[in-house]
């Protein structure tokens, strides 16, 4: 079944597929296309969004990977969509309008990461305290034993 | 000699404010339930905070209920006292190391009781409550004058 | 006692007109009240539910939440690869080992590490033991919140057998830590299989037939909430509800049939599905699962085979990830492992089930009667260490 949405996807995106793990295909996709193809997955049966998945490449010089996981619930499989950002550009098209259950993890994802999802109806702090925020404190940047008060040492 | 009274009446039923700050709070429903069963030593919950004698910090203490747990605390009248449940109420446990949590709770409202574990056993926690009768059978001036009085300058 | 309200926990507060937030209410905001449900409240736990009402009717809806955030998926990344089950189990410590056992599979996938068949049967036996531990808190708070506390007294015996085992198998009642990358921590003795298999014959001879006397078909608990906060199977998927209130709108979803993990692909029981989708179809797909779990127990206690229960896991791991799901007590627990080759992990993300199930709660909760909120919010079944991580 994965075979089928491979084909689809990369003939008519020409975007990079390749098999993630069974039952999980990885989608490279670029921010430009990304809610052309998100929709195009919607349509194909993959209708229920899993989460954004935010990792930081930042200390290898690679930026941020923001990976969309949807699952398709009639056929039993998932689908990754990833989309690379460059450290100095980190905005992205939201996918909340497309689908709705992801504008919380976008929001989760900004408030962490400080990755903007442009047209995101809500981009508030939603976890962190009023004081923290602007801190993106799941950045590799943000390190918690500078933050951390000395401790009294052992004699 | 009639606070004396009181006193003993207030330890044979201490009531404390129903309110969790963090997992630990699952061995105190352990200690409500059947088996270990706190109220044969005359200990019960109480949704107000104004009708209260103690309150249990259970367990991890993040940065944004901190200022509510305070403003529990500030409710409760007088003598009251604080029963610390876990390793994060005493020094963060394990997450002693994150940014987000009050690692040190003893810096912002004085314990009576610590009790050990992570969650602790509801033996335990019972034997810490038995202390806690203890304390507020001959403590009640050191309760009272441990207020911080300086509350509202704390920083969170 | 007070007046009813204020014993229900709610607290009145000054009409905030600068946080109604999102969409504009118009001229409705100036005659709505707005109540605080938590966060220092019996049955919310630590979290907020901002409500605002318009007489009895709830207008709107919104969760404040946060008042648990550890931010674990950043402690993860200072701790080592066997470690990080520490704080990975912390995740919510109702069933610890649904959790532990998502990561330990995502980072075997990660190592290649093959688990002994042993140690597959154990975790199977120990996550459905977490799912009836979890589910009979679940079943206790969710009449409990219409004020009946009786169900929740006879839950917590039943939980007690189960904690008694999982006391003999790891030495502690919750928060075992007991299932690592490579397999179990601890040899499956005779005298844990035993106290499982007592736990089970409790739940199924004791418990089960006398709650279902009482609480299960009542009518004052139908009255309560049968069409209570109904979705329908669209809707469901539309709004990204998870778990038992996804399968209590008809969606078979269940990932341990779809996706077997463990020893669950050699077991055989059935996914439990309602078609109502109100609250009393959450309660019952609740109900019927932990039937279910006992069942599965059985078997993997028959089934259990010789051998390992652990094999050895390297300390440093190659780089690689991996996308892991498991059919957690409350839904669909996703763990998105990063390697990079060091001793711990780089980035792990949890896609946490209760999360979804709150943010999709706003949508159930419109329109409803206030006396309705505390009712859909139980059945929801959330855990608030799982919303904050």
């Amino acid at each position: 079944m994965l075979e089928e949405v491979k084909e689809k996807v990369s003939s008519k995106f020409g975007f990079q597929c390749e098999e993630y793990d069974t039952n999980i295909l990885l989608v490279h996709c670029t921010k430009e296309r990304l809610r052309e193809l998100v929709s195009y997955l919607k349509e194909l049966g993959f209708n229920y969004p899993h989460t954004v998945s935010v990792v930081d490449y930042t200390p290898k010089g690679n930026g941020f990977q923001v990976n969309y996981v949807l699952e398709n619930l009639e056929e039993k499989n998932l689908v990754m969509v990833r989309v690379e950002l460059p450290e100095n550009d980190l905005s992205v098209p939201t996918v909340s309008d497309i689908f709705p259950p992801l504008q919380p993890h976008e929001r989760e994802a900004w408030e962490m990461f400080g990755i903007d999802f442009i047209g995101n109806p809500r981009l508030e702090v939603m976890l962190l305290p009023q004081w923290a925020k602007g801190l993106f404190p799941l950045r590799k940047s943000y390190d918690f034993k500078k933050h951390r008060k000395p401790t009294k040492e052992k004699k | 000699m009639i606070l004396k009274f009181f006193d003993w009446s207030r330890s044979n039923s201490p009531w404390g404010v129903h309110f969790c700050s963090g997992c630990c709070s699952l061995e105190v429903l352990a200690l409500m339930g059947p088996r270990f069963d706190w109220e044969r030593y005359g200990f019960m919950m109480t949704p107000s905070p104004r009708q209260a004698d103690f309150i249990i910090v259970t367990g991890l203490v993040s940065r944004k209920v901190l200022p509510v747990l305070l403003r529990v605390y500030q409710q409760m009248p007088e003598p009251r006292y604080v029963f610390g449940m876990g390793a994060c109420a005493a020094g963060g446990g394990p997450y002693w190391d994150s940014d987000f949590v009050a690692v040190d709770v003893s810096q912002y409202i004085p314990f009576d009781v610590f009790v050990a574990g992570c969650p602790p056993n509801p033996e335990a926690t019972l034997e810490g409550f038995l202390r806690l009768k203890e304390i507020i059978l001959r403590d009640r001036e050191n309760a009272a004058k441990r207020y911080p009085s300086k509350m509202e300058q704390i920083e969170y | 006692m007070g007046s009813s309200i204020a014993t229900a926990g709610y607290t009145f507060v000054v009409e905030e007109t600068k946080e109604v937030v999102g969409e504009d209410l118009g001229l409705l905001q100036e005659k709505l009240l707005q109540l605080n449900w938590g966060v220092q409240h019996p049955a919310s736990g630590p979290m907020r539910l901002k409500v605002w009402v318009d007489g009895d009717e709830v207008v709107k809806v919104d969760p404040d939440i946060g008042y648990v955030l550890r931010l674990l998926e950043k402690l993860v990344e200072y701790r080592t690869w066997i470690n990080a089950i520490v704080n990975v189990e912390r995740a919510c410590f109702m069933d610890d080992f649904g959790t532990m056992t998502g990561y330990s599979i995502a980072a075997e996938k990660i190592a290649g590490v093959e688990v002994p068949k042993k140690a597959d049967y154990v975790r199977t036996i120990l996550c459905e033991g977490g799912r009836i531990v979890s589910h009979l808190i679940g079943l206790g708070s969710f009449v409990g919140v219409m004020g009946v506390h009786t169900p929740m007294q006879w839950a917590l015996i039943a939980r007690e057998k189960f904690l008694d085992a999982f006391e003999t198998f790891s030495g502690q009642r919750i928060a075992t830590s007991s299932i690592v990358p490579g397999g179990v921590r601890y040899e499956p003795t005779g005298k844990f299989i035993e106290k499982m298999v007592v736990a089970v014959d409790y739940l199924e001879k004791e418990f089960i037939p006398r709650y279902e006397e009482v609480f299960v078909d009542n009518p004052t608990l139908k009255i309560r909430s049968v069409g209570v906060g109904k979705v329908s199977k669209e809707k469901a998927i539309e709004i990204g509800l998870a778990g038992p209130a996804l399968r209590a709108s008809g969606v078979a979803s269940d990932i341990r049939k779809d996706y077997p993990y463990a020893a669950y692909g050699e077991l055989d029981f059935k996914v439990i599905t309602k078609e109502e989708g109100d609250s009393y179809a959450r309660y019952l797909v609740i109900w019927e699962e932990l039937k279910e779990s006992a069942k599965i127990i059985r078997q993997a206690i028959e089934g259990l085979p010789e051998g390992d229960y652990r094999t050895k896991f390297p300390i440093k791991v190659p780089q690689g990830e991996a996308y892991v799901n498991v059919e957690w007590a409350r839904g669909c627990f996703g763990f998105h492992l990063v390697s990079e080759g060091g001793t711990g992990p780089y980035r792990l993300k949890m896609r946490a089930p209760s999360f979804a199930n709150l943010w999709a709660m706003p949508e159930i909760m419109k329109n409803v009667k206030l006396a309705d909120v505390p009712v859909i919010f139980a059945s929801l079944y959330m855990c608030h260490g799982d919303i904050d991580r």
